[in-house]
């Protein structure tokens, strides 16, 4: 094949070309028919080049698929386009170039100048392998971890009295190489930082299939697609939004009919909006259809014996395992399940979901991630002699607790704080090192969607940044925890869930 | 004539880089190949390039497609000498005969190896752009 050394150019153009006939194709329903005809030459010109471009490759699977997609457009009727076939055969086509992704055997040329392997289709400009950043990322955690312990060693030395000269050169070396770790952490975090628009092409075409599938119509818009977002919890923000977007259509979007019998437009519409905060990247979907059915959540609820009055927002039972109120569960929404192992794998990277819901207007899904996946400041505290590790974004405030302080209402430990009553969590009661609750010590106001509680331990040992590691799913699970990690000194530490900490009863034994 | 420059009129960028392969023996001798994304394009730089003296030009482009530009570039008295060659792809013959009506030189179908296109030139341009040993096309792809 003369033209070998361009394989990794032709991938990349031709994912571009795919992605924006996708998008051609997608739009093509709410097109205003008189331009229909210009957005289909516009398709066909897109696959002519394709079909051009695979020719010049040698691909002729390509070529020839490209050809028969060219006739399919030609024969589109315009007044109502069938683009079904069509994306089919664009995943078809997607798959076959993917195939071709593989290493390239090694060119026999003297100069070695091997065609590079594209890796998954990135856009914008990033063109390294995202393993190798990955790859990247686990030294440099590993680095993290041993500058803490250097750290350590060096204030355990300075603390016991070492005063002779090297140890202060030593503490200077160790700060400096603090700073720089902290430099090549946030350079390295840039590098795997990607675009969320590329998120958005799945989304589209998701929803357009739910609704082809449904016999709905649904617009879908998109704005911020700028937000920058690593690459690993783009793929966990991903299944989470899918799944997110196809409830929209299955649950929330009502048939046409139903729509125009309540005065809404025949087309539902369902609006992505991805925006960058301080230290968080925020993805709400809305939707405009029938709203949260909360009476029938209820019911569900209390069938499956979930007491609902300890529920603050019976919204959040739609994230429950299993949990769904449509009574015929199929092939995508509706099994229930999809969504809250989704939700789930979002908490795992301390992400949180938010959703709330007008009955007849629709509902709102608001996912808010953090910036970086493996690497978090986060507050030591200790409670019956055991550290724990409590992420820094969910702490709100800390301050001592003499007794007296805080009162007991309704069976739970309270104390006022600023102007308000927020219930205590006793750490050690809570992970059953302790039998009851301490009356002095430490509180750490926490806040996690929206609630707060006080969590009470015998003292705050730190602040660290840590690197999280999941737990082996062998430990089992309580919902307080997230995760592990290893301090400087080697020490295995819990890392804390703020939102599972939250969504602990508060009640503490004896005191009811 | 000697070559001086050829002006490539494409909308892929691929296939750009592709040219730049298969003009390496001619680039070897001193032509410069300029670049144009589509007809539009290739018209705003063909003022700026008088020394152009060879098109090569795909017709299936977004904006302004090669047909369009082909009859423009005959309608400037100033560049409607310089010789065109039409490239299309396969299954768009009556766009090929069209080109050659409007004034095209000659024509090429995708895919094409690039002997196919020296080949072409070489038929059309006789004694310009051959090049003097025929080593020198090794040099040129690995360039």
């Amino acid at each position: 094949m003369p033209y070998e050394e361009f394989l990794a150019d032709f991938l990349l153009e031709s994912r571009e070309r795919l992605d924006r006939l996708e998008d051609i194709l997608l739009a093509l329903g709410e097109t205003a028919p008189e331009r229909r005809r210009s957005a289909l030459d516009e398709a066909c010109r897109e696959l002519h080049t394709l079909k051009g471009n695979s020719g010049m490759m040698g691909f002729k699977d390509l070529q020839g698929l490209a050809h028969s997609m060219e006739d399919t457009v030609h024969a589109l009727d315009a007044k109502a386009p069938q683009v079904g076939p069509l994306l089919e055969g664009l995943d078809e086509f997607r798959r076959l170039l993917g195939l071709r992704s593989a290493p390239a055997p090694p060119s026999r040329e003297a100069d070695g100048a091997v065609a590079p392997a594209a890796e998954e289709s990135f856009q914008g400009s990033v063109r390294v392998a995202f393993s190798a950043l990955d790859g990247l990322m686990d030294h440099l955690a590993e680095m993290v971890i041993f500058r803490n312990r250097l750290a350590d060693t060096v204030q355990r030395a300075c603390s016991q009295g070492a005063q002779r000269q090297g140890w202060e050169e030593v503490q200077l070396a160790q700060e400096v190489l603090g700073k720089t770790l902290g430099l090549i952490q946030e350079g390295v975090m840039r590098l795997r930082v990607v675009p969320l628009r590329s998120l958005f092409g799945r989304m589209k075409r998701i929803a357009h299939d739910e609704a082809v599938k449904e016999g709905k119509g649904v617009r879908f818009e998109a704005t911020g697609g700028e937000t920058p977002m690593d690459k690993a919890l783009l793929e966990v923000a991903s299944a989470a939004l899918g799944h997110i977007v196809r409830n929209a259509v299955v649950h929330g979007i009502e048939p046409p009919e139903v729509r125009l019998s309540r005065g809404k437009s025949k087309t539902g519409r369902i609006k992505l909006t991805a925006s960058l905060l301080s230290n968080e990247v925020s993805v709400e979907v809305v939707d405009d259809g029938a709203g949260i059915d909360r009476r029938a959540l209820e019911r569900e609820a209390t069938e499956r014996g979930i007491d609902c009055s300890r529920i603050d927002d019976l919204n959040s039972l739609v994230f429950h395992p299993g949990f769904s109120t449509r009574k015929n569960a199929d092939m995508s929404a509706g099994r229930g399940m999809g969504l809250s192992s989704a939700l789930e794998a979002v908490r795992r990277i301390c992400g949180h979901v938010e959703v709330s819901s007008e009955p007849g207007m629709g509902t709102l899904f608001r996912l808010r991630l953090p910036l970086s996946v493996s690497i978090v400041r986060a507050l030591l505290v200790r409670a019956d002699g055991e550290e724990y590790a409590l992420p820094v974004s969910a702490v709100v405030e800390s301050r001592k607790l003499q007794p007296g302080d805080g009162h007991v209402v309704n069976g739970a430990g309270v104390l006022p704080w600023r102007d308000d009553l927020v219930p205590l969590l006793d750490l050690g009661y809570a992970s059953r090192t302790s039998r009851g609750r301490r009356e002095s010590g430490y509180v750490i106001i926490i806040e996690a969607d929206g609630k707060h509680r006080g969590l009470v331990a015998d003292g705050i040992t730190g602040l660290r940044e840590i690197v999280v590691k999941k737990l082996d799913p062998i430990l089992g699970s309580w919902e307080g925890l997230s995760g592990s990690t290893i301090l400087g000194d080697g020490r295995a530490v819990l890392i804390l869930d703020p939102k599972g900490l939250t969504s602990v009863p508060p009640f503490v034994a004896g005191t009811a | 004539m000697n070559c001086r420059k050829i002006l490539v009129v494409e909308d892929s960028e691929l296939l750009h880089r592709m040219y730049d392969l298969v003009f390496g023996r001619y680039r070897n001798r001193g032509t410069k190949i300029v670049h144009a994304m589509n007809g539009l394009d290739g018209l705003n730089l063909l003022p700026q390039h008088p020394d152009t003296d060879l098109i090569v030009l795909d017709i299936n482009m977004p904006g302004m497609g090669g047909l369009e530009f082909l009859d423009r570039v005959k309608q400037e008295p100033t560049f409607k000498h310089i010789p065109v060659i039409i490239v299309t792809t396969e299954g768009k013959e009556e766009q090929t005969l069209r080109g050659l009506r409007a004034g095209a030189r000659g024509y090429l179908t995708k895919p094409f190896e690039p002997r196919d296109l020296h080949d072409l030139i070489d038929k059309l341009f006789p004694r310009d752009l051959i090049p003097l040993d025929a080593g020198s096309e090794r040099r040129g792809l690995r360039e």
